[in-house]
């Protein structure tokens, strides 16, 4: 598979501030990559420098294998979504979505087909005379879509494009951008700070925090492979403690502050005696109820017990005062009252051992 | 994120090859590069004229040099009884403006946006229209068988015509008319940003209706009250209209004794003598004020303390002001105690607000109703002018269509208007596109001197360029006159742009360039496009300055050359006539409209 894009050790400075250190990553032909991470994290940085909307302090952007980083934004081919849509108030909605293919100096009847065939593609053949302002969210949401995939360009950059609309309408456009981006084969480089957004929408995600790439991989390698402590608290709700090495192996031996231990099922890649963190995330916790065996158990007094609809979020306070989340199906028994004495247990293979620090 | 991406957005490199070969600083100055015309415009035309005429005042007729002037200027009790005059008239004009624009400002604060848009036009009216017009429509209800005196008469107040012309009482009416609009929309936009709920949150901590206005409402209007009197105070400082038409000899000020120093005597190192002191005094005023309260608070910001260092003295006067608002609360809230004990809660509440609607009107009413009186008058068959004129006759419309001399200066007021005003659009359109979208070391510097034509009086700028342009030989010329109207109209038009450009989403200019538009193509089809009702609004503003615009005028036309002010200003000192009165009305009609269209464009270039 072709590369599509490639930047090599781009960074951003203000002054002393580092908006972006420097951030080596490749997305190949067709591929839905995003860019998640909280504000200030950087991302918006990093799409705006492939843009071209800012100028790099160092390092290089290559697309379809051209090196870009010196060409203004209009020679580089890219598309791009904004957050707001940046729909032109004052030309029709037609004239919107010409506007690239104008650019392109195309004829008159070309143009006008292109035009007719993304409206079509995008369901809203009867707006192209309306002004944006008189569409709701969600259709200067499509009709922004819509002038990028108009001219093919080689990448469609979108920074946080659902982030104005609610939630049953993200939902419904995420649906949409994923159907488009199937359909046409187009590659899409994705900004959100939606962890569920990226989740559900990508082949990769290029988690970014503190101006630089904290880990990339598929959505299912982050969620259950995080490799920091960061990763694990921002994708997903998770149980993290510190603990120290006290074997490895085949199996990890972690062993905590009171002296119970933790067993871990993969080789953690840590020497013995060194301080680190183990993960667990709450679904996979279970409230032992009659006395099955569990690789890890612990035992503790339940804070509180909250029916969420499909499940229900249970609060314990281990003996060594860590608190531990446990998430359940609801089940319609009858849950244990609060400060009662419970056990939770967990198979070493849902335990995962992350480095030391944030 | 939201706030990040707005800032992470630089405009777009077009890096063509010669630039980047360029050092990395002369390309980060790149976009400044608009600024210079404008810049280089300025040197040229307001500071090096004016450094010079100010300079003149430290040579002797011979050449040498010598501190003579400022002795003769302040030992001469002619010259210092002038200043004293001059400072007399602008202080009380200034507490008159304040106090009367303050209920005027208060009531359109509080009024719905709606009906504010509405109603604010009723101040904009008179700020639109002529100085002129509306000294004359003064002259026609003042004098001694004008219509206050009829009035008076007429209710048996007075047994003989009072003398309300040609004196300090018509002197200060007209004056006052004058500034208070500059005072309401100066007070306006701080007024509006208070919040309501400091006032609720007052009640429920048990504050009642006197003690929350002057204890918690009035402080917070403290940065409007006080940019609104230096306003007021500073243009007062400059005026010589009102004084020469409705004072007698005692309301001369130093504007008048410039005029006359010049046209007179040709005496240039007293005029330039006297323009420094006027020009020193706008300025004193102007840096206490930035001591005191800050400038920013002249942009409708409140002024933050807490940023600077607040100086010994403006802590001395917050203390004394808090002082004398705290103890008027305690006493009004005295006095409506009784209030509330004769009357029931609800119409002690209506009375409130029955009380500031009413201000509201006779304020509105003092500033329209006077220049209506122009309209009747010019309709007059007979030869004087009269208010009443009891009868109908278009002649004096005929004979201003008739005469050369309007019509002439009707057209040439027009050629001058729109083409000053195209000068300062382009000119101040480049600047503001440079000081809206870019930080730089110094922006504060730069915009005081695109700001400083506001500054300078204008008596000091015309005198300037009439001393240029006797060398240059541009007196008399109308590419004389539009460079100078350019000078005093490109400021507006920067404000205006900065101001619809700091609203505008430059995402709009990015989308334009990643889908290929070259800076160019974004400008001319997306940006120019979406400001365009604010280009248009700056314009109009520009041609309008230009259009009344007299005093660098009477220096600078002359012989054929004459535009509609001057012509106007020739005639009331003459004698009114009701030719002057068809004139007033038809330029009323004509502001009026032009005021309306204005206000079309500003709310489209809010709408988007």
């Amino acid at each position: 598979m072709s590369e599509k894009l490639r930047t090599e050790q781009v960074t951003k400075r203000y002054n002393d501030v580092a908006a972006l250190q420097p951030t080596t990553l490749s997305m190949r032909d067709g591929e839905f990559l995003t860019l998640l991470g909280p504000s200030g994290s950087g991302k918006t940085t990093l799409l705006s420098l492939i843009a071209g909307l800012t100028e790099p302090t160092g390092g290089d952007i290559w697309i379809d294998g051209r090196r870009v980083t010196d060409e203004p934004s209009a020679k580089r081919g890219l598309g791009m979504v904004f957050q707001n849509y940046a729909l032109f108030p004052h030309l029709s909605i037609y004239e919107n979505i010409a506007f690239p293919l104008r650019m392109r100096r195309m004829g008159a009847a070309e143009i006008d087909a292109a035009v007719r065939r993304v409206l079509d593609l995008i369901h809203l053949p009867h707006v192209a005379e309306r002004l944006p302002r008189e569409l709701s969210g969600g259709q200067q949401q499509r009709i922004a879509l819509a002038r990028c995939i108009v001219y093919e360009p080689s990448i469609i950059l979108m920074d946080e494009p659902l982030g104005a609309l609610d939630k049953n309408l993200r939902e419904h456009m995420q649906t949409e951008i994923k159907r488009l981006h199937v359909e046409l084969g187009i590659t899409i480089l994705y900004v959100t700070h939606d962890q569920e957004e990226a989740l559900s929408m990508s082949d990769r995600i290029c988690l970014m925090n503190n101006a630089r790439v904290e880990q990339i991989g598929t959505p299912a390698e982050l969620y259950f492979k995080p490799a920091s402590v960061f990763a694990a608290g921002f994708l997903g709700e998770s149980n993290i403690a510190p603990a120290k090495v006290l074997s490895t192996g085949t199996e990890t031996l972690l062993g905590s502050a009171d002296g119970s231990t933790i067993r871990v099922a993969a080789d953690a890649g840590h020497r013995t005696d060194v301080e680190v963190n183990w993960m667990v995330r709450p679904e996979r916790l279970k409230l032992i109820r009659d006395g099955e065996a569990h690789e890890n158990i612990r035992r503790g007094q339940l804070l509180d017990a909250v029916f969420v609809g499909g499940f229900t979020k249970i609060n314990v306070r281990l003996d060594d005062g860590t608190t531990l989340l446990a998430k359940e199906l609801t089940s319609g028994q009858p849950l244990p009252e609060r400060g009662q004495s419970v056990t939770l247990g967990w198979s070493a293979a849902d335990a995962i051992v992350l480095p030391p620090g944030a | 994120m939201t706030a990040m991406s707005a800032r992470d957005y630089e405009p777009a490199p077009v890096a063509e090859p010669a630039i980047s070969a360029l050092q990395p600083r002369l390309r980060r100055a790149r976009p400044l590069l608009p600024l210079l015309p404008l810049f280089a415009f300025l040197a040229l035309f307001f500071f090096f004229p004016v450094g010079q005429i100010l300079s003149l005042s430290l040579f002797d007729q011979s050449g040498a040099i010598t501190s003579a002037n400022f002795a003769k200027a302040f030992s001469d009790p002619l010259y210092f009884d002038v200043l004293l005059i001059t400072f007399k008239i602008a202080g009380w004009t200034t507490v008159i403006s304040v106090v009367g624009g303050f209920p005027v400002a208060y009531y359109l604060a509080n009024a719905a946006p709606h009906s504010r848009n509405a109603l604010v036009i009723w101040v904009l009216l008179p700020f639109w229209t002529s100085f002129l017009v509306r000294t004359f429509a003064w002259m026609i209800l003042l004098g001694r068988n004008g219509a206050v005196n009829q009035l008076l008469l007429a209710l048996g107040i007075v047994d003989a015509p009072a003398s309300l012309i040609f004196n300090l009482t018509g002197t200060l009416i007209g004056m006052s008319h004058a500034m208070l609009p500059l005072a309401v929309m100066t007070m306006l936009p701080v007024m509006q940003t208070i919040d309501g709920n400091l006032s609720r949150a007052a009640e429920t901590l048990g504050a009642g209706r006197a003690q929350i206005f002057w204890r918690i409402y009035i402080p917070q209007c403290m940065p409007g009250i006080s940019a609104a009197a230096m306003m007021v105070f500073i243009s007062s400082l400059g005026f010589f209209i009102t004084p020469a038409l409705l004072g007698g000899a005692r309301e001369t000020m130093l504007t008048q004794v410039i005029i006359t120093q010049i046209q007179e005597l040709l005496n240039w190192p007293a005029a330039s003598t006297l323009s420094v002191l006027l020009l020193a005094a706008s300025i004193l005023v102007f840096v206490a004020y930035d001591r005191v309260v800050g400038l920013s608070s002249l942009a409708g910001g409140s002024a933050d303390r807490s940023a600077r260092t607040v100086s010994a003295w403006s802590r001395i006067l917050d203390v004394i002001g808090r002082a004398v608002v705290n103890g008027l609360g305690s006493l009004c809230a005295g006095i409506g105690a009784v209030f509330a004990w004769l009357l029931p809660a609800r119409a002690f509440r209506g009375l409130g607000r029955g009380s500031s609607l009413a201000l509201f009107l006779i304020v509105v009413a003092f500033l329209l109703i006077p220049t209506l009186f122009v309209i009747p008058a010019s309709f007059t068959p007979g030869n004087a002018v009269q208010a009443n004129p009891g009868g109908f006759s278009l002649r004096w419309y005929e004979a201003v269509f008739a005469s050369s001399d309007w019509t002439s200066a009707a057209w040439n007021s027009l050629v001058v208007g729109l083409a000053s005003g195209a000068v300062a659009l382009v000119l101040g359109t480049m600047a503001a596109f440079a000081m809206a979208w870019n930080r730089f070391p110094g922006k504060t510097a730069a915009l005081a001197v695109i700001l400083s034509p506001l500054i300078v009086p204008r008596i000091v700028i015309a005198v300037a360029l009439f001393f240029l342009y006797s060398k240059l030989e541009l007196v008399g010329t109308v590419t004389g006159l539009v460079i100078a109207h350019a000078v005093l109209a490109v400021p507006y038009v920067v404000i205006t742009v900065m101001a619809v450009l700091a609203t505008y989403d430059r995402r709009l200019d990015q989308a334009a360039a990643v889908m290929g538009a070259s800076r160019w193509q974004t400008l001319r089809r997306i940006t120019l496009p979406i400001i365009k009702p604010g280009l248009l609004s700056a314009f109009l503003f520009a041609f309008v300055t230009s259009f009344d615009e007299l005093t660098v005028a009477l220096f600078l036309t002359g012989g054929s050359f004459n535009t509609l002010p001057r012509q106007m200003w020739s005639d009331l000192l003459l004698q009114i006539n009701p030719t002057l009165a068809a004139v007033a009305t038809l330029l009323l009609v004509l502001m009026t409209g032009l005021l309306f269209l204005n206000e079309r464009f500003r709310r489209s270039a809010g709408r988007h």
